[in-house]
């Protein structure tokens, strides 16, 4: 009876976390690859708060690289490392950010969002959210393969990253690392209120 | 076996109370509507508006109107940014007609915190009062439904009755309310 109860309520409460992490689609829910529910965090992080960030140059969309460093002494920067393209919560997140441009700016932020996957998807997905395309940098982690995920200790063994918030100060200091679920998105009012946070 | 029985009903009822939290589809026309609580930080004329009182939490039964249309949004939904616009002519098109009184507009931010509602707010000069949803528990009670999503429903007896039931952008604000005021049987 006991043994029952506790698997009807483990059930029931998968079912809960499972419906409740659908996000709602704003890609083509035809275009959308639905992985279920993941193993909230899957990888153990290598940066900590108050140590340089480790620099990295990626390829970007815009056809530059860029590299972490030629920010330094000019902007903050907010790196949102999400695991995959054409999936339910990223599809989710981006779009939002896409909008909140100003807040960014407001506290001298540029943000950057890294994914492991190859440019031409990258592409591809943003200019679904978006037909200009993103307002930040959409860097492409791709090959090596998750060599800065890996690097930051949010490379997931399947080969994705994490779902991770990491803001860096203008000297190249992180100020604030966070991995979350990654089957939920993490609230924009937080990373506004760790930016307002910086000196 | 009188164990086995109480475990079946333990189970049926268990089942019954997960269907009633979670639902798999949007509510349908026809169907009942729950009386969600409304969680929000409204100004002083939005609640003169719904005819609220205090700071909430209020539920939909609280407001004072015959019909509560609802835009369940998402601050990062594409679709639901691009219809910020039709969604504010859609508001001043109802109070400006004949039927302001008999029904009002409401939006819930579904899996949007209250900086991210007040965000969006600001970022599309969003006048109708707007609640927030954060753990998505308004939009499981409410079937998940895909955004925008928007709900009709009658308030009257305070037996609340879903009216209208759409996921998709709206093609034009007026046709969209001659549409609800049909629904409604208002016109």
């Amino acid at each position: 009876m006991r043994r029952l109860s506790v698997h009807m309520l483990c059930v029931s409460v998968l079912a809960l976390v499972l419906f409740a992490g659908q996000a709602m689609a704003v890609v083509d829910p035809a275009q959308l690859f639905n992985p279920g529910h993941l193993k909230p965090v899957d990888s153990t992080l290598k940066v900590a708060v108050g140590e340089p960030a480790p620099d990295f140059t990626l390829p970007s969309l815009s056809g530059e690289p860029v590299s972490l460093s030629q920010y330094r002494g000019k902007k903050n920067v907010v790196i949102t490392f999400v695991p995959a393209a054409f999936t339910p919560v990223c599809s989710d997140q981006w779009p939002g950010y896409n909008i909140a441009r100003e807040l960014f700016e407001m506290h001298d932020a540029i943000m950057l969002g890294i994914t492991t996957d190859n440019l031409p998807s990258l592409y591809a997905w943003t200019h679904q959210m978006a037909p200009e395309g993103l307002w930040f940098p959409v860097l492409s982690d791709f090959w090596p393969h998750g060599a800065v995920a890996a690097a930051y200790g949010v490379l997931r063994p399947e080969g994705v990253s994490e779902r991770a918030i990491i803001i860096i100060d203008r000297q190249g200091i992180i100020r604030y690392a966070a991995v979350s679920d990654i089957n939920v998105r993490p609230e924009l009012g937080n990373i506004i209120n760790q930016l307002e946070l910086l000196p | 076996m009188k164990r086995w029985l109480i475990m079946m009903v333990l189970a049926a009822l268990l089942t019954t109370v997960m269907a009633s939290v979670v639902r798999a589809e949007p509510i349908k026309a026809g169907e009942a509507f729950p009386d969600v609580a409304l969680v929000g930080d409204l100004t002083d004329t939005q609640k003169a508006y719904l005819g609220l009182q205090g700071e909430g939490p209020w539920t939909l039964k609280d407001v004072k109107a015959d019909y509560v249309l609802i835009e369940v949004f998402s601050m990062y939904c594409p679709h639901c940014q691009a219809e910020a616009p039709a969604v504010n002519e859609l508001f001043t098109l109802l109070n400006s007609s004949s039927y302001a009184g008999a029904m009002k507009l409401i939006g819930i931010g579904a899996g949007n915190s209250r900086f991210e509602v007040q965000f969006f707010r600001k970022k599309y000069d969003v006048s109708l009062p707007v609640f927030e949803d954060g753990d998505m528990t308004l939009h499981s009670l409410l079937g998940q439904p895909g955004t925008p999503h928007f709900y009709l429903v009658n308030l009257k007896n305070g037996v609340l009755q879903t009216a209208y039931s759409e996921t998709g952008r709206m093609k034009t604000p007026e046709t969209f309310l001659k549409k609800q005021l049909k629904a409604a049987g208002l016109k």
